[in-house]
């Protein structure tokens, strides 16, 4: 149990450390527990964690290279041949006209290849089309998944799918001028702390008690 | 060991570093063409965890935040006429080249100008404009016009000793701050020779000055979040820390 309780107080731990990260989905942790091939229960390797995947707020920057993506769906940003899905909408221009992350990575466009802006000023309309000088020149590119997909957690707030290929997205709301904030809620982080830490506990009592009875047995069983 | 603590001690040192930031930022709120500086958050992600041949590959762990602060947001503060000739100040994008000292270019976003001793042009820190306008000694009053030309009154005439140009950056995250509000260009960054208020590039105002782009307002929310955020680190440790207690507290 203690090894159970470790595990979620660090799920808790990576949520609360990235509760002002922007884009970030909180991992909800959870048991296995009823399969043949799940660990003992009460070790920490039966404790998996998923994304969970609600909007979070939207914060105003007026920043014209913040995008938020108000419908479900991610962007698609890729570093060499590393693609990333995520939602978090922070980019800057850099000198070959793209809209790169902090780390570098290009937000894709329908086209498939690297949304490429000329110089001066540019709009993203509602359904995500790129205007420059009042001309439609691209449009972002917005992809969701298969429902049930497994979704491994990347860099950028972003995700990579475990098998099979994301799909284009029907519905797309886009807002320039803002990004989504983490969807992390310290007040319920802290409670699923506090509640791993009293499962802890409790598993420390049951030692306790095994420990005191097997003590017990032994001096009574001993005893010629 | 457990993972609690490591995470908490990434947030907490992203919030301190976040922190100076808005530090830095609200301490030169009167400082005359101050960028503000920028933070922005992303999850640490740590490559390589061990696959677990029952359940199935779980290949990323989650490791905490890294904050990337430093990257300056450059728009355009508000330009507040002060009537000093020597002033010039820059409506729009773009850059005065200076002449640092070892022959390097360093950008300048304006302020207040003087008249070396070698008789040329200099911003305030005493390195001279790339644009070499010589002033001839004694001279009479110094106009700059908005395309840059540089002119003074001699007699009757108005004579033309030079022309201030801008260069614009593509890419901004290419420049580096060094001291004294100047940048340097970093090695790959593009730079754009234009005249001023040629495409694309601001206009010279003479007789003002652009205040900073610091918004007090954003940076006293910031603040606020990044007490709050700090604290709820400061918890994760204390539950890591009570954690471990537990595991020692088992065989009394």
């Amino acid at each position: 149990m203690l090894g159970e309780a470790t595990a979620r107080v660090e799920n808790a731990a990576q949520n609360i450390a990235n509760a002002t990260t922007p884009g970030y989905k909180r991992r909800v942790a959870f048991s296995i527990s009823d399969t043949p091939q799940a660990p003992t229960i009460g070790t920490g390797a039966n404790v998996k964690s998923s994304p969970d995947l609600r909007h979070g707020n939207l914060v105003e920057t007026s920043n014209p290279s913040d995008i938020a993506l108000l419908s479900d769906g991610f962007f698609a940003v890729r570093s060499g041949d590393n693609v990333v899905y995520t939602r978090k909408g922070q980019f800057r221009r850099d000198d070959g006209g793209r809209l790169v992350t902090a780390a570098g990575y290009a937000l894709q466009s329908e086209s498939g290849r690297d949304l490429v802006l000329q110089s001066g000023d540019f709009a993203i309309d509602e359904a995500g089309i790129v205007l420059q000088g009042g001309q439609p020149i691209d449009r972002v590119a917005v992809f969701t998944f298969e429902p049930k997909t497994a979704l491994v957690p990347d860099v950028e707030s972003g995700f990579r799918p475990e098998v099979g290929e994301p799909l284009m997205a029907s519905k797309i709301l886009v807002r320039q001028g803002a990004y989504e904030a983490s969807n992390v809620s310290t007040g319920e982080e802290m409670v699923s702390m506090m509640q791993a830490l009293r499962r802890a506990e409790t598993g420390q009592r049951l030692v306790q008690i095994y420990d005191d009875l097997t003590a017990r047995a032994l001096t009574v069983f001993g005893q010629p | 060991m457990n993972g609690a603590f490591y995470i908490g001690a990434t947030g907490l040192n992203s919030q301190q570093r976040a922190l100076e930031v808005v530090a830095g930022n609200v301490a030169n709120m009167n400082t005359p063409a101050f960028k503000r500086a920028k933070v922005s958050f992303s999850q640490l992600v740590a490559t390589g965890g061990a696959l677990d041949p029952q359940v199935g590959p779980q290949p990323q762990s989650l490791a905490g935040v890294a904050v990337d602060s430093g990257e300056r947001v450059f728009t355009q503060g508000d330009i507040k006429s002060t009537g000093g000739p020597m002033d010039l100040a820059i409506q729009g994008e773009g850059f005065i080249e200076l002449l640092g000292p070892g022959g390097e270019t360093l950008l300048w976003r304006g302020g207040t100008l003087n008249v070396g001793e070698d008789g040329f042009l200099a911003a305030q820190n005493g390195l001279p404009l790339k644009a070499m306008v010589s002033v001839p000694y004694e001279a009479g009053e110094l106009t700059i016009d908005r395309a840059g030309e540089v002119r003074i009154q001699s007699g009757d005439r108005a004579e033309t000793i030079g022309r201030i140009e801008l260069v614009r950056a593509n890419d901004v995250s290419g420049l580096e701050q060094v001291a004294d509000g100047l940048y340097r260009p970093k090695d790959d960054a593009q730079l754009i020779g234009v005249g001023a208020g040629e495409d694309g590039a601001g206009v010279l105002v003479q007789g003002a000055l652009e205040a900073s782009n610091v918004e007090l307002s954003e940076e006293m929310v910031l603040l606020l979040l990044m007490q709050r955020a700090y604290a709820a680190n400061a918890q994760v440790v204390q539950a890591g820390d009570q954690l471990m207690a537990i595991a020692n507290g088992l065989r009394r």
